[in-house]
């Protein structure tokens, strides 16, 4: 009987060994949400943070340069709008010292450079070279010049993990400009959103900007999300189905800025 | 043993590259899997139960230090396809050449598709849509890649000779 045992394991042991790992693996599949495992993951992107630093650093060096004469341009651009900008705060703060309203809480910006993306197109989450030594939260949300990017799910030392629009589970409440309309928005494929059961009585059409509602405690209002480019009758005949395209693009984004309430 | 040392150190060198250099092999968003392409191309040259045990690690690590949505989805299919490939390999040795290639091909096509289809399953986006977005484009990078590597260690074998 044991030297049956014996041949058996010889002759199959491959296939042995291959159901032992795969059940290794389910095991650890059905465990994805468990904290030892995103805590392996934080220490191993606290603790190589100086060499994916670095080789981030590198690479975006290179782009930087590009990026510089661009910049420089569109600054020269956005001083002539800034000093116009300038007299219309003036004038709202007086307007505002008038009416006695108070102001809104504030935002600083801290500034971060993206260290690690996922492997995969759909990338949900982003590795970030700031934590908590520098004061970042949990729920602190992600912004890059051209609209949201994510909110920060966890937090180590000198690094974050980001929760991206393009997260599946990633949903938003929004409003439609100019028309006010309010919904949610989720993640929809490549570079698209969806936003449904918006009622038809409301004029949309495409070209039109999806920003921050404001409703919810962790995003404020007005960032931009990005713009409807297909709106679509749902099937009852009463509401509309919304597709748009994000503003930020998710494959390029090297650099973003952390917006913290003050 | 030798030869295994050799093995490993070149198996942990694809996956430093891969945890490290991922972003500059981007092209439109699609990054190829230079682990699946050495894992395939050693199941010519290693022992089995060292590509086995290989490509459950290896996996293990992909997963957990890079930002992959499902840890244990890379070792549970990579250690599935090193055991396919070894069967294949074993049983089709005396075979063409290009017969163990296409099977290689078509394993990465269906890694792919398979990986992309679990790991966005909770996603709104249909088959075809996951196929189409992801797969297909995620296939044909890799799948390049590892042609060329296959040609060239062709090359190089030929040389030595």
């Amino acid at each position: 009987m044991f030297k049956k045992i014996i041949d058996f394991i010889y002759d199959y042991y491959l296939s042995i060994i291959t159901i032992f790992l795969v059940i290794i693996s389910i095991s650890i599949l059905f465990q994805n949400n468990h904290k030892t495992v995103n805590n392996i993951r934080l220490w191993w992107s606290d603790t190589f943070f100086p060499i994916q630093a670095s080789i981030t650093n590198t690479k975006n060096l290179k782009s930087a340069m590009k990026e510089n004469h661009f910049l420089r341009q569109k600054l020269v651009r956005l001083n002539i709008k800034v000093s116009q900008y300038k007299n219309l705060e003036k004038e709202n703060e007086r307007y505002r010292k008038i009416l006695n309203y108070k102001q809104k809480s504030q935002f600083e910006l801290i500034p971060t450079v993206i260290l690690a993306k996922g492997p995969h197109k759909n990338i949900n989450t982003i590795l970030i070279n700031k934590g908590s030594l520098n004061k970042i939260e949990k729920n602190d949300i992600v912004v890059d010049p051209d609209g949201l990017v994510g909110k920060i799910i966890s937090v180590n030392n000198k690094t974050s993990l980001v929760q991206l629009v393009t997260d599946m589970n990633f949903f938003i409440s929004v409003k439609i400009l100019p028309a006010d309309a309010k919904g949610i928005l989720h993640y929809y494929g490549g570079n698209q959103f969806v936003i449904e059961d918006i009622p038809n009585s409301i004029s949309i059409k495409s070209g039109d900007l999806v920003v921050t509602s404001g409703f919810s405690d962790i995003y404020p209002s007005m960032i931009t999300l990005g713009t409807i480019t297909n709106v679509k009758e749902s099937p009852n005949g009463f509401t509309y189905i919304l597709k748009g395209n994000l503003s930020v693009d998710f494959y390029k984004i090297s650099e973003a800025l952390i917006l913290k309430k003050l | 043993m030798k030869n295994n040392i050799l093995k490993s150190t070149i198996l942990i060198f694809v996956l430093l590259i891969q945890i490290f250099f991922n972003e500059y092999f981007v092209i439109l968003g699609i990054k190829p899997d230079l682990i699946l392409i050495t894992l395939l191309i050693m199941a010519l040259y290693a022992q089995p139960i060292f590509l086995l045990l290989m490509a459950f690690i290896l996996g293990l690590m992909q997963d957990w230090f890079m930002l992959t949505p499902l840890i244990g989805l890379s070792p549970l299919l990579k250690t599935i396809f090193a055991y396919i490939i070894i069967k294949f390999t074993q049983n089709f040795r005396l075979y063409p050449n290009i017969f163990l290639f296409t099977i290689n091909i078509l394993l990465i096509l269906l890694y792919f598709i398979l990986y992309n289809w679990i790991s966005l399953s909770t996603s709104r986006l249909s088959f075809t849509e996951i196929l189409i977005q992801n797969s297909l484009p995620e296939f044909l990078y890799t799948g390049v890649l590892f042609i060329i590597f296959n040609f060239l260690i062709l090359y190089y074998n030929k040389n030595r000779e």
